[in-house]
């Protein structure tokens, strides 16, 4: 809620007055000081008009899918009412599209009348996209009826758009923690498959003594199982380095980071399914974090989590973008959301890097250097949360090369990382070409230490990916 | 990718419709021979073909849509090329003149001709609509109520011209709109109902026996009062 803006539009009509008048003076004619009075009868005008009220308003958004398939249309409707008791004549209603999510059918703007009670309902279809969307408040100006001033106000409804399938294998590497779960490791013990047989220690229990054996050749032996065990994974999303750059809406950015939240939501669930302890960090600006924690609650916070917190918005990943920005009245500065809405089809960035926006190749210098320092903290952060045996799901477009080194860091530390990369790089320019031979190059510095990347393609199933590079390291 | 609607931040179409009649009106007002109606019919004919032109642009009929153009252009200035030739007396020339250019200045923001400068060119087209007004009542080519008409009209055509320029920027053309634009158009109708019935009312008190300098002295207490009001 803000005060009231002047918008000043009526400010030019005493002009009408002061040129009827002189010339009225200057050519004798009373008839034009008759016409002078009308500048001055409407510049009363909207001083007497009462001022637009704060609006009380309610809001509703319904998506007819959270959880479309990529490419799929999706209807949205978005119910506004006023609550109020006085009449809203002029109510400016933009809702706040995802901002990597196309409009298809209809407009998601309105501009109509609401007396007390009544409501408006807009509808419009946006196209799906891989990724978690996030829809952003709805801004409402509300002026009143000469529209001299204007009141701005912005209306929260949570919703998210989930777009992708389910994986069916977490990404797990080697075996860590003595708890029992789903991972099998190379060690002998209690379990289901065989693993070997050993000389007899006292202490073994009795019903792993292979008595067969005793009874044929008088040896006594016991059979050891591979051991089952869970491991505990910390998913650690990527979020560049948008906040410190500030830059342009570069909506490959924001559409890795979209893309990253939802594996990692993906990943949670399959984690959580196989008993596996699953954390939630970030690398970047902004601090998100869970500590290891198992079950269906946990997951459940966790997932609220990638749902709500702003550190996954698409805020974080482009800077704010402010819906409909207005300036002076005339010059209603949104631009912004015209550009948003126009590049909103995917990773058209023409300089900047749609991988994750890292300038590097042209302008590097500073936005690098603040990237670093951030990106260190972060690190050391996450690295003191780390316990010996924790790995590392790393969620990250690879975008720069200090995701390598904190990699290298996170490995040297004895963490287990498995890299999962949303491919978010074209080949349209020369530019961008370059970008997707620079990821490439650090995808294969990666493997060359040993450390998985899982090359994920923009459409591709996540879970074919995920086995098809997991497959190696089993 | 498949086709979007992209958000076209260009003035709506109801306000400038209700715009454009407010400019109508307002020249109508202060002409009346058959040598000033054929200027402004053959315009607003022109204008006409223009609009449907502007409607059909993005139908892509491309083609169709230029020469519909071109050929309302055309429309435009012979009109215009008519209000020099055709009324009789140089007095009614000069109060139909501003007017016809007014109104084409007026259409040129609303289409708008050039994005950016769709309030600037409304506000030159109300302008010059005005100064018709006022040329109207410097050769007492009309009378006081039909002159304080005509103001209001030009009034609501800016008014209008601007909302639809604003409303267009933050909602687009493509929005629905024309719930507020009614409300709002009607609010500034009677907003000049209210001051012209005020202006006669003191017209009929005593104009006569009023001097000039007198009413002069009255609109600047008026201005005053406008000063006070906002402070």
């Amino acid at each position: 809620m803000t005060d009231a803006r002047p918008t000043g539009r009526w400010r030019g009509v005493v002009a009408l007055s002061l040129f009827a008048g002189a010339v009225g003076l200057l050519a004798q004619r009373p008839s034009l000081l008759l016409l002078a009075s009308l500048g001055v009868g409407y510049a009363v005008y909207p001083r007497l008009l009462p001022a637009p009220p704060d609006p009380t308003l309610g809001v509703e958004r319904t998506v007819t899918d959270t959880d479309p398939a990529d490419g799929e249309h999706v209807a949205v409707s978005l119910t506004v009412r006023n609550e109020g008791d006085r009449w809203l004549p002029d109510l400016r209603i933009v809702d706040g599209v995802p901002p990597l999510l196309p409009v298809v059918e209809g407009t998601p703007r309105r501009a109509t009348a609401l007396g007390p009670g009544e409501e408006t309902t807009l509808e419009y279809a946006i196209e799906a996209k891989e990724g978690k969307h996030r829809f952003e408040a709805t801004t409402v100006l509300a002026r009143d009826l000469g529209g001299a001033t204007e009141r701005r106000t912005t209306l929260h409804e949570p919703t998210v758009v989930d777009c992708g399938v389910a994986v069916p294998t977490p990404a797990v590497r080697d075996l860590t923690r003595h708890r029992t779960g789903q991972r099998v490791t190379d060690d002998g013990g209690s379990g289901l498959e065989f693993h070997g047989m050993r000389e007899y220690q006292a202490g073994d229990p009795m019903k792993r003594v292979d008595w067969r054996r005793l009874a044929s050749g008088g040896e006594l032996t016991t059979v050891e199982f591979r051991e089952e065990r869970a491991a505990a994974v910390v998913l650690c999303v990527d979020l560049g380095e948008q906040l410190a750059t500030g830059g342009p809406v570069d909506s490959g950015a924001s559409h890795a980071v979209a893309r990253s939240v939802a594996a990692a939501d993906r990943l949670a669930v399959a984690l959580t399914a196989a008993n596996h302890e699953v954390g939630l960090a970030t690398l970047g600006p902004a601090v998100c974090g869970l500590p290891l924690g198992v079950g269906q609650a946990h997951l459940t916070r966790l997932r609220h989590l990638l749902d709500t917190h702003e550190a996954f918005g698409p805020a974080t990943a482009n800077g704010p973008s402010p819906p409909a920005e207005p300036g002076r009245d005339g010059r209603e500065a949104d631009g912004h959301t015209a550009t948003a809405s126009a590049t909103a089809g995917g990773p058209t960035a023409t300089v900047t890097d749609p991988a994750g926006g890292e300038p590097a190749v042209s302008d590097g210098g500073q936005a690098a250097a603040a990237d670093g320092a951030d990106r260190s903290r972060s690190l050391a952060e996450l690295r003191e949360r780390l316990d010996g045996t924790t790995q590392v799901a790393l969620l990250s477009p690879l975008a720069d090369d200090d995701v390598v080194d904190a990699v290298r860091r996170l490995e040297v530390a004895g963490h287990s990382v498995t890299v999962v990369s949303p491919d978010t790089t074209t080949e349209d320019t020369v530019g961008n070409r370059l970008v997707a031979c620079e990821r490439a190059t650090r995808i294969q510095t990666l493997r060359r230490l040993g450390v998985p990347v899982v090359d994920w393609a923009s459409g591709q199933h996540l879970g074919n990916a995920l086995s098809r590079t997991m497959e190696q390291y089993q | 990718m498949s086709a979007t609607v992209d958000v076209r931040h260009r003035p709506t179409g109801a306000g400038s419709l209700l715009s454009l009649l407010a400019g109508v009106t307002a020249v109508a007002l202060v002409i009346d021979g058959a040598g000033q109606w054929q200027p402004l019919l053959v315009e607003l004919g022109g204008l006409g073909i223009c609009a449907v032109a502007v409607a059909t642009w993005d139908r892509d009929w491309r083609l169709g849509s230029l020469s519909l153009a071109v050929a309302g252009c055309l429309l435009v200035t012979v009109g215009i090329a008519l209000g020099v030739t055709s009324p009789g007396e140089m007095t009614q020339r000069l109060e139909l003149l501003p007017g016809l250019f007014g109104l084409a200045v007026l259409f040129a923001g609303l289409v708008p001709l050039r994005s950016g400068w769709e309030r600037r060119l409304v506000t030159a087209g109300a302008a010059l609509l005005f100064l018709g007004v006022v040329t109207s009542g410097v050769v007492r080519g009309a009378s006081d109520s039909r002159l304080l008409l005509a103001g209001v009209a030009t009034v609501l055509a800016w008014d209008l011209g601007g909302n639809a320029v604003s409303l267009g920027n933050q909602v687009g053309r493509a929005a629905e709109t024309h719930r507020t634009e009614l409300l709002h158009a009607g609010a500034t109708l009677v907003a000049g109902a209210a001051v012209f019935v005020v202006a006669l009312a003191v017209a009929a008190l005593d104009v006569q026996g009023l001097s000039l300098t007198g009413f002069a002295v009255l609109l600047v207490a008026g201005f005053a009062l406008v000063v006070a009001m906002r402070h």
